[in-house]
């Protein structure tokens, strides 16, 4: 890495490059061209004032000579002089030669001969020779000793300016390149000492600025790209969402227009009586309602996904039993499961809970969603749920297993992501929205679990869903075997005509096929009903008349049912008022129940629902007059068990000790006790209400029926009660009516 | 060997013939420097591109350059240094020894900084002005 800058790690031990060798280099070249520069001249000077020397030394031996001849000095004297100044001078060699001798003082070199004079006095006759050492010879030897000087000195001075330069300037240069090398490797946390106070202090401190501010916009630069990459996520995101959107669009079409395509057809048909006989027109209706009912399956399917997009699926907790929730899915699947030839089993790992507290509805169709994806794809084989509970975790754990066309690994990342199938070829083959396993997934982790698939191709798949069971493990009871009652539940409840609704009902509706509709079904139970067209209708005739009940749409013109209902709850109107409407989220349904309503019923409008609900704010007319037609109907329901009674109460008396007798109204006595609850409430609420009137009315019609079926003493105790109100006696009233309850409510009398 | 370190043992040569010749009053040592010098310079058989070709076995030169260049620039700077260093030197001992006596004992000093810097003056400018 560091090779790619062309920095190494430690230039002190590297000559190339290094700035304090360069430094040093070109001093050095300095010094010596100074140094050369000042000796030329010097040794010019030494070689002349060499030769003046001499000449004067010359001259003062000469004058020397001259003046101890002059003086006849003795020889002894003479020497003494002349070697005096000998040891003073340059002077090697002397030798004085007179007429009678000659006189020689040091050594001769003749090589070495700079002068050699011959000095003649004019007085006295001889001779003098002088020998000095060689000029250039000296100078000779002088420029070795300058030149060797120089460039030593400069070797020797060159080492000491390099470390010099080395920790002057190359050491703080290094730390820079060393820490701009960490930098450039990552350190970005690294900051330079900024002490010194030269240039390198100033390169430090903008350096570290420079740092600072590279960080900051680094920092930016992150959160700009993290805030890019979002988005570029989100918009592939939505992208994917918009084309699975698209295809579940597209699927939606088909699975919307292929039961459309069957309802209008086969309506078409039965229209223009097309089919060949009854049978076949039985057959057509059935298609048609069956398709009706497909539609209706997928569209709450679109609701409950809206709801999960929009956080707003809620789940109802409460206590209940895991194992009825169970059977009544597996009766609801059993004929699917029949018509494919494939084996339901629903098994259960015991002991299980006899109840858990959490939501029973969406429990049973997170079972009805996985097991019926089961039977769906499954062709051949079984489809088991099992059913068991983890006391650990205080889990309730559902196990839906099939042998059924499998899916791969990458199938199986997709299963639960909403508004993606698997395969739409595969969805068009086995029919379903895709959005059962979405929904369900997320109404198990609002119920404090989760749903896991495991699944092989061709062989099965495996779908676990875990629920919180919110099982009191200390005080909670356990089912440890299971009985006939344990997995008995509640018959599935057809309309029937046995009942009598014998009420006045105002259907406020402005379609008049719904009006008819409604009016068709309400009219077979005996019901009598107005009709309106309108809210503002709507009140007018539920304020002139005494109806019992009011049916009102929300969407009308002229006035809507929320206006209408308002107005209505302003006037006083305490009757009880049902909303019908297509808005059935439970956030309008809540704002239904604020404005004044009572119930809201969805549309479509299903006939059991809608006969559940009047039949809960109207007292049913049981028939007055038992003719043989009604008797029949009567005859053929299930005639059940009664629990045992004191053998003194009226209920043992009329029941049991007469049923031989009067086996025909037998059953009718069993349903009248079952329904006698309603009106004990609805006496009790008139009463607390104020409504003595309509308690009055109630207990009428308490006495005509009770008294009619044989219930005579109870007959007694409504007239009592009748008594007591028209005297103003409301507690006597009361507490009659809570013998009657003593005696005659409590007691299920259920007979399916 | 490198031209570096060469040129740090021309340096100390050339110290070392100089002080011998001045001593021993001889101007064999400076010819036989200059000679030597002069063959290497001449011949371009160099010393360091003997050891080198010892050591690593002969140069590859790229036969498939064909870009024309300038006289100057086919000069080697090593060789057309030690032919100045030759010539200049015995100029400063034959024809003004006097005036020039200054020159190899700065040659001198100039190699053996050269050596230790590996930054030659004289071949930073022979390579200015164009010689490879």
């Amino acid at each position: 890495m560091p090779d790619s800058y062309g920095i190494k790690p430690n230039l002190a031990s590297k000559w190339n490059g290094s700035i304090a060798i360069k430094i040093t280099a070109v001093t050095i070249w300095a010094i010596l061209v100074l140094a050369f520069t000042i000796t030329i001249p010097f040794i010019s000077t030494f070689e002349e004032s060499s030769e003046k020397e001499h000449s004067w030394q010359q001259h003062k031996i000469e004058k020397l000579i001259q003046e101890l001849t002059d003086n006849n000095s003795d020889k002894q004297q003479f020497d003494n002089q002349i070697n005096q100044i000998i040891s003073t001078t340059d002077i090697q060699y002397l030798e004085i030669e007179t007429d009678s001798s000659i006189l020689i003082y040091g050594s001769s070199n003749s090589e070495n001969h700079t002068l050699l004079s011959n000095i003649k006095s004019a007085s006295t006759n001889h001779a003098v020779r002088l020998e000095f050492p060689s000029i250039s010879r000296a100078a000779l030897l002088l420029r070795v000793k300058i030149g060797s000087v120089i460039v030593g000195f400069s070797f020797v001075f060159s080492l000491f300016l390099f470390w010099l330069n080395k920790k002057i300037i190359h050491k703080p240069f290094e730390e820079i390149i060393n820490f701009t090398q960490k930098v450039s490797h990552g350190a970005n946390s690294l900051r330079l000492n900024t002490n010194r106070g030269d240039e390198f202090g100033m390169v430090s401190k903008f350096l570290n600025q420079m740092l600072d501010t590279i960080e900051t916009n680094q920092q930016a630069l992150k959160k700009a790209n993290k805030e890019l990459v979002d988005e570029i996520k989100n918009r592939e995101e939505a992208l994917a969402a918009s084309q699975q959107k698209s295809a579940f669009l597209a699927n939606m079409s088909h699975e919307i227009r292929t039961p459309l395509s069957s309802i209008i057809g086969y309506s078409e048909r039965v229209r223009f009586d097309k089919a060949k006989n009854e049978d076949d027109e039985k057959r057509m209706l059935d298609i048609i309602l069956q398709n009706g009912n497909h539609l209706l399956h997928l569209l709450n399917d679109i609701l409950d996904l809206s709801k999960v997009e929009a956080n707003k699926l809620e789940i109802e907790k409460t206590s209940f039993s895991i194992i009825k929730v169970a059977e009544h899915a597996r009766r609801l699947l059993l004929e699917r499961a029949f018509e494919k030839n494939l084996k339901l089993e629903v098994n259960y790992s015991l002991p299980i809970p006899e109840k858990i507290f959490n939501d029973p509805i969406r429990t049973k169709q997170i079972i009805l969603n996985l097991a019926g994806n089961a039977i769906r794809f499954t062709d051949y084989g079984s489809v088991s749920i099992d059913i068991s509970y983890e006391p650990t975790d205080d889990m309730l754990i559902i196990d839906v297993k099939d042998s059924g066309i499998g899916m791969t690994e990458e199938e199986q990342r997709n299963l639960f992501k909403p508004f993606s199938q698997v395969d739409v070829s595969i969805s068009r083959r086995f029919g379903g929205t895709g959005l059962g396993l979405t929904i369900s997934k997320r109404l198990a982790e609002l119920m404090q679990g989760d749903i896991v698939a495991q699944s092989v191709k061709d062989i099965g798949s495996r779908f676990t869903c875990s629920i919180k069971a919110n099982h009191d493990s200390d005080t909670g009871a356990y089912i440890t075997q299971l009985s006939a009652k344990d997995l008995s539940i509640p018959e599935y409840q057809k309309p029937v005509g046995d009942i009598k609704l014998q009420c006045n009902i105002l259907l406020v509706e402005d379609t008049i096929e719904i009006q008819e509709l409604i009016k068709a079904y309400l009219e077979d139970y005996g019901v009598n009903i107005d009709t309106a067209s309108n809210g503002k209708q709507g009140v007018e005739m539920a304020t002139k008349n005494n109806y019992d009940l009011v049916l009102m749409d929300i969407q009308m013109p002229v006035m809507n049912g929320k206006q209408a209902i308002k107005t209505l709850r302003k006037l006083k109107y305490s009757g009880p008022v049902i909303a019908l409407t297509a808005d059935a989220l439970t956030e309008h349904k809540n704002e239904y129940r604020n404005l004044g309503f009572n119930e809201t019923l969805a549309k479509p409008i299903i006939i059991n629902d809608l006969i559940s609900s009047v039949q809960h704010y109207i007292l049913p007319k049981l028939p007055e007059t038992i003719t043989p037609e009604n008797n029949q109907d009567i005859i053929n329901t299930n005639t059940g068990t009664a629990e045992p009674f004191s053998k003194n109460s009226e209920i043992n008396k009329v029941i049991f000790e007469e049923n031989n007798k009067d086996d025909i109204l037998h059953d009718l006595k069993i349903k009248y006790l079952n329904q006698l609850p309603a009106y004990v409430n609805k006496i009790k609420l008139s009463i607390s209400s104020g409504n003595l009137q309509q308690a009055q009315a109630v207990l009428h019609q308490l006495k005509g029926i009770s008294g009619s079926l044989g219930f005579q003493e109870l007959t007694n105790m409504a007239a009592e009660t009748s008594e007591h109100l028209d005297s103003g006696e409301i507690d006597n009233a009361s507490k009659k009516i809570e013998l009657i309850e003593e005696r005659y409510l409590n007691k299920p009398f259920l007979s399916a | 060997m490198s031209e570096r370190f060469f040129r740090l043992i021309l340096g100390v040569t050339l110290w070392i013939a100089l002080i011998f010749s001045a001593y021993y009053e001889t101007m064999t040592p400076i010819y036989a420097y200059a000679g030597f010098l002069l063959f290497e310079g001449i011949t371009n058989w160099r010393i360091t591109l003997l050891i080198n070709r010892l050591r690593f076995g002969p140069l590859q030169k790229n036969k498939e350059q064909t870009i024309e260049t300038r006289w100057i620039e086919k000069i080697d700077s090593e060789r057309a240094l030690r032919i100045i260093l030759a010539v200049l030197v015995m100029i400063s001992f034959t024809v003004l020894p006097d005036v020039m006596w200054f020159l190899p004992w700065f040659f001198s000093g100039m190699l053996i900084l050269a050596g230790t810097t590996n930054i030659c003056p004289m071949v930073m400018f022979l390579k200015w002005s164009g010689m490879k």
